[in-house]
């Protein structure tokens, strides 16, 4: 359509053309008054930063150090490259059993120089300071580097589901609603019987079936959120399509397809977008429930569920590992909530003026 | 001269459904049933009747918006209810409607630019390039400024809005409006500004008219002639100012009978008709004429048979549905 707008340039030179402002602009005018919603977005910026810092710029998340395991958030450990040498002889006769420097002078000098930041070569391996400010996990995983990688996962979970309900739900919910009838009665019929399989039990035969893969992780939890949006859709179709503005578009002889995508969907966006926001934390505890329970990512990938899992186990002797991680996903999840609380009030039609 | 749109024994019944599990037809209503009229160029018609009694029924019957049970509708020879879907986009773009209520009839996400020049991209009426400075023209017609074209609807007041519905009407270069109820959502000041608009644009571009009201007074300063409906029959059809003031039809009295006057004198001796009950159900109309269970004239033969719509002497122009016209009227 953008045909439409170029010419508007002759009329702007005769008579100034007064701007108009749509619903979504007047939304967002909504929105920007919402102080809550905005800090929530705030802080959903702030951490999604963070985590892609941490992933790109930190330490891998899959790097083991079983002399480290446990550490206290601040610990300081030792960083071996390649890989696949962890420590080799000359440094094992300046380590005791617990990988801890021994008092050997060697070894003390060897501690100061890593710890004043040097890089130390001795034969083929490389020694640096590996600095965990969260501490680490218990194969001496840096936690913040889990955490990183974990928060990015559980929201890529969460909106790649997301992603996959919306698409689902909306095509669905809008054919149903739409042609509505019979068709919209075996559709929505489809849906009630999908709502009552056990979630849990499905998605456990899913991955008993196909086996553990984070695709499918995304197939199930979209496969059951979709239905929700569909049901949603479904209603708003069914509304706004008896409207005159409808009728106005079918008695100008419109076609379905510009029926449907440039005036129903248009106006049943805001309740879709004030669903997805509110889906993408209930997928994220989903993931969490099914990580807990050992269906969802597989080690050594973290996911924010899979942290607060393995932490919860340790966590009379080395809490931070559970603190942290659930610190990190409430403070995700009540971002979130804010977000699309204050986008709901924002967008809802009858708060707005007529 | 042939009349450009024709309506033949017109039906539109809506199936209703009973039961839980096992659904069963449990009749129809007849919101429209059994409809003859004829539209010459350039007329006005007035048509009225109280609420659901079928006016907004007939005008989507009309618009081939909803699907006709029985009977022609006959745009310029050609049978609408005959053809494909293809064929009624075709012929359709030849009438238009304005809807009753502005707020609804506009799209709330699009502006006033994109609304009217929609029509003319879809079906290709001018170029791409004259698009815009035809929706300055149309907006111009209606009596808008072209500088407002890239508000939204929610930022203009009702009267304006329904301007904006009529330009789009216009877009197309149809030959007949249809508009439904168009001002009985707006203010009494405005109402006036959108019937004189109406009754302009029918003159300066020949445009044939079918105006839906409730309100005769409102009927009575636009029409050529005037169609009075009631549960889906036309009960009385003739010249606007003959049937206001000299009504036929025992329900058109009833209805004119309500019109208050201005002149306070003139009110106080105002006597009203005043119809006992309800309209009946159009699920099951009663027998024979359908107005004579409310009906002060109402004799026995009344529920024999279906009165007519004819006229009471030939070379008449008036037409009404009572066979007791004669009598009552003498």
């Amino acid at each position: 359509m953008a045909s439409i707008d170029t010419p508007l340039s002759q009329f702007a030179a005769a008579e100034p053309l007064e701007k108009g402002s749509s619903l979504w602009h007047d939304a967002w005018l909504r929105l920007r008054k919402n102080h809550l919603a905005l800090f929530g977005a705030g802080v959903m910026l702030a951490l999604v930063l963070v985590c892609i810092g941490g992933w790109l710029f930190g330490q891998p998340y899959y790097d083991q150090n079983i002399y480290l395991a446990n550490a206290t958030p601040g610990s300081i450990g030792i960083r071996v490259t390649p890989d696949d040498s962890p420590y080799d002889f000359a440094t094992f006769e300046m380590l005791d059993d617990e990988g801890v420097f021994t008092d050997a002078p060697e070894s003390q000098a060897l501690r100061a120089a890593l710890l004043g930041g040097k890089t130390i070569r001795i034969g083929d391996n490389q020694y640096s300071r590996n600095y965990h400010l969260l501490g680490t996990d218990k194969l001496g995983r840096d936690l913040f580097a889990r955490l990183c990688w974990g928060g990015l996962i559980s929201l890529g979970v969460g909106l790649a589901a997301t992603a996959v309900a919306l698409i689902i739900g909306v095509t669905y919910g809008a054919i149903a609603g739409f042609f509505g009838g019979k068709l919209d009665a075996f559709m929505m019929r489809v849906v009630d019987i999908m709502y009552s399989l056990p979630f849990t039990i499905f998605v456990i035969l899913l991955m008993v079936l196909f086996g553990r893969h984070l695709i499918l992780l995304f197939a199930a939890i979209g496969a059951v959120e979709w239905l929700t949006m569909a049901r949603i859709v479904r209603s708003q179709v069914m509304a706004i399509k008896r409207m005159e503005f409808i009728e106005a578009a079918r008695s100008l002889g419109f076609g379905r397809r510009r029926i449907i995508f440039r005036h129903i969907l248009p106006n049943i966006l805001g309740p879709v977008i004030v669903y997805i926001t509110l889906t993408i934390p209930s997928v994220m505890l989903l993931e969490a429930f099914l990580s807990y329970l050992g269906l969802g990512v597989q080690p050594p990938i973290s996911s924010l569920g899979v942290l607060i899992k393995e932490g919860s186990e340790v966590m009379e002797e080395y809490s931070w590992q559970l603190m942290y991680p659930a610190a990190i996903f409430s403070l995700m999840i009540f971002s979130l909530n804010f977000l699309g609380d204050g986008l709901r009030d924002a967008l809802d039609v009858k708060a707005s003026k007529d | 001269m042939p009349p450009i749109l024709e309506l033949r024994d017109v039906k539109t019944h809506f199936p209703v459904h009973q039961g839980f599990l096992v659904r069963r037809n449990a009749g129809a209503v007849k919101a429209v049933d059994g409809v003859n009229l004829a539209l010459a160029r350039g007329e006005v018609l007035g048509l009225v009747g109280e609420s659901g009694c079928g006016k907004s029924t007939l005008a989507r019957t009309i618009m081939q918006l909803v699907p006709t049970t029985g009977g022609a509708v006959i745009l310029e020879g050609k049978n609408l209810t005959a053809g494909g879907a293809d064929e009624v986009g075709a012929v359709r773009r030849d009438m238009q409607m304005v809807f009753q209520d502005p707020y609804a009839s506009l799209n709330p996400r699009m502006t006033v630019h994109d609304t009217i020049a929609e029509p003319l991209l879809v079906h290709r009426v001018c170029a791409p390039a004259e698009v815009t400075p035809r929706v300055a023209e149309l907006m111009t017609l209606v009596g808008l400024a072209p500088r407002f074209m890239q508000k939204y609807p929610h930022e203009f007041s009702g009267g304006q809005l329904q301007r904006i519905a009529i330009a789009r009407a216009l877009a197309l270069n149809p030959k007949i409006i249809i508009a439904d109820e168009p001002v009985s959502a707006l203010d009494v000041s405005i109402q006036a500004q959108i019937l004189n608009l109406l009754s302009q644009l029918v003159r300066k571009m020949n445009l044939s008219l079918i105006f839906i009201a409730h309100d005769l007074s409102v009927v009575k300063h636009i029409s050529d002639r005037v169609a009075v409906m009631y549960l889906g029959k036309i009960v009385e059809l003739g010249p606007a100012v003959e049937v206001i003031e000299h009504p036929r039809h025992p329900y058109t009295r009833a209805l004119i009978s309500a019109i208050p006057t201005p002149n306070p004198d003139v009110e106080r001796a105002r006597k009203r008709i005043v119809l006992p009950g309800d309209p009946p159900s159009p699920i099951n109309p009663p027998r024979g004429c359908a107005f004579h269970p409310r009906c002060p004239h109402a004799q026995e033969r009344c529920q024999a048979a279906v009165p007519p719509l004819e006229k009471l002497e030939a070379g008449d122009n008036r037409e009404v549905a009572c066979i007791r016209a004669e009598e009552i009227w003498q």
